[in-house]
């Protein structure tokens, strides 16, 4: 049996305040895991250290059986990650296909000229997503909701095994929700093993294999109707947090966003 | 007419107009999509307390190998390294209060040593601030044309990272690549061209010809590569306008440069809000 992620005793810090503590889980290859918690809760931690990219204080964090610590390069070359769309910088006037094409071309050496197979491979990642006709548009130009399956194409562009994305449905309508979803959907169907950091669980709640409630720590894991209590919500995002109950599962209302 | 092109000072100006030009399109375009233009003033104000140092240096005898070009080129790194240690993240607007900081820092030092140094020597140091087009020495040009080849080679090879560092540097990192190496590299490099641009034309105009075309074609661009181009054409076209209106109605060359070049982001700029 393979994990995708299993983690001991695992805890992170950033300079003296702790981001993540004592988390232990384990989850089997392929899996569709949503991560939530409220803000702060240390669920982007989750998604970086997995990528090697945080010092871990105390504890053992391995993906797909690969220690983070020991071989983050191997991890690396097995995730495609998806950040927030938020941290990307409109300034630069890339194309789509720059986009998808990045995704490839770090793999090469400067200066990373494209081969007739990475095009190929390019547009087939867009057409995998839908988009096959934004080939050649601005990436700025997009919908929110387009531009967050560009950037899951480009990180399926170089086929991973696991992809991670950190908040994929925010800032974008309600059309792009269902459309991200399909994506995601039939990439589950392929055996890959998605994780993914969200502040609304609300609409994936059907799709998704296992749920991580965290608050710095682990306040429940398991299937959305193990996790998504009344209980267990209110105990991440405290007393005063509304909870709503819809087909027997339980949602928390933050701010404009359900969790 | 154009008589005036057979004097070799003028020759001199007209490389150094095509090799600015150059610099501003691969330093500037970069500059504008990382959001510091801002750099570029902190990095060319920087060789004013450099070049004091260094004057300083060498006059009072402490350490008389170090020329104004030297300090000039060790005070512009390390205010490229400063914003570099705040923006390691990506971010900006840290790297922003960190220039802001240098900047003030090094016309400080400029301003002290100029007490401690021989008068005679002081104008050297205004040189880095104004500059002139018309007075370039052919070593000027030499050393212009030796960074901006520098430059483009590592443009050349490395373009994809700075585009990707300034695009997306977490997704970047994700996927295994050194960003950081890339992030300092950029600086730094963009740090040298943009002293010995300063050395030869003045921090002045190199604002102008660095920041006001990328500011422009970043509007009007729509991929990296017309970006780039366009700033090419409007660093040159700004700059030859100075230098023909310097001949035909005695101006200052640099000056007219600096005006052509702000006129054209000012209409830029109604022409987008009217939009």
């Amino acid at each position: 049996m393979t994990y995708v992620v299993e983690a001991k005793d695992l805890t992170i810090a950033y300079d003296s305040s702790v981001a993540l503590k004592d988390i232990n889980f384990s989850v089997e290859h392929p899996t569709f895991l949503a991560i939530i918690g409220p803000n702060g809760a240390g669920k982007s931690t989750l998604l970086r250290a997995m990528l090697g990219q945080l010092k871990i204080l105390r504890g053992e964090l391995k993906v797909m059986g690969i220690d983070v610590k020991e071989n983050p390069r191997a991890i690396r070359r097995m995730v495609g990650y998806v950040p927030q769309r938020e941290r990307i910088n409109f300034e630069v006037p890339l194309k789509v296909k720059d986009v998808i094409l990045m995704g490839l071309l770090t793999k090469l050496k400067p200066p990373r000229i494209p081969r007739r197979s990475d095009l190929e491979a390019a547009k087939k990642a867009l057409e995998a997503v839908g988009l096959e006709d934004l080939w050649n548009e601005s990436f700025a130009h997009l919908s929110g909701g387009q531009q967050q399956r560009v950037l899951i194409a480009r990180a399926m562009v170089s086929d991973p095994t696991i992809l991670l994305l950190d908040e994929p449905f925010s800032g974008v309508d309600t059309k792009s929700y269902w459309e991200i979803i399909t994506v995601l959907r039939s990439l589950r169907l392929k055996d890959k093993s998605i994780i993914l950091v969200t502040h609304d669980i609300n609409p994936i709640v059907d799709c998704i294999d296992k749920v991580l409630l965290l608050n710095k720590r682990i306040i429940a894991y398991g299937t959305p109707r193990e996790v998504l209590t009344e209980r267990y919500l209110v105990e991440a995002y405290g007393p005063s947090v509304r909870v709503i109950e819809h087909k027997g599962l339980c949602f928390a209302i933050t701010g404009d966003v359900h969790a | 007419m154009l008589e005036f092109l057979s004097h070799p000072f003028v020759q001199r100006a007209i490389i150094a107009i095509f090799l600015t030009s150059l610099a501003a399109a691969l330093v500037g375009t970069f500059m504008v999509f990382r959001g510091l233009s801002f750099l570029v003033s902190g990095v060319a104000h920087a060789a004013l307390g450099g070049a004091a140092l260094g004057i300083f240096l060498e006059t009072s005898g402490l350490a008389p190998f170090i020329d104004p070009l030297l300090g000039a080129l060790l005070f512009g790194i390390l205010v490229a390294l400063i914003a570099g240690v705040a923006g390691e993240t990506g971010i900006s607007a840290r790297m922003e209060i960190a220039i802001g900081v240098s900047f003030a820092f090094a016309m400080s030092i400029a301003v002290f040593f100029m007490f401690y140094i021989p008068p005679e020597r002081v104008p050297q140091i205004w040189g880095f601030l104004i500059g002139d087009l018309l007075l370039l020495t052919e070593k000027d040009i030499l050393l212009l044309f030796t960074a901006c080849f520098a430059l483009s080679i590592i443009v050349l090879l490395f373009h994809r990272e700075f585009i990707y560092v300034s695009f997306d540097m977490e997704a970047l990192i994700a996927q295994g690549i050194n960003a950081k190496v890339y992030h300092y590299l950029m600086l730094i490099t963009m740090a040298i061209a943009i002293i010995v641009a300063t050395k030869a034309i003045g921090a002045i105009l190199v604002y102008a010809i660095l920041v006001a075309p990328a500011a422009v074609a970043a509007e009007w661009g729509r991929s990296v590569g017309q970006v780039i181009l366009l700033v090419f054409i409007l660093a040159l076209f700004s700059q030859v306008i100075g230098l023909v209106s310097s001949f035909q109605w005695n101006l200052s060359p640099s000056a007219m440069a600096g005006i052509v070049a702000a006129t054209i982001y000012l209409i830029t700029l109604a022409k987008k809000k009217a939009e």
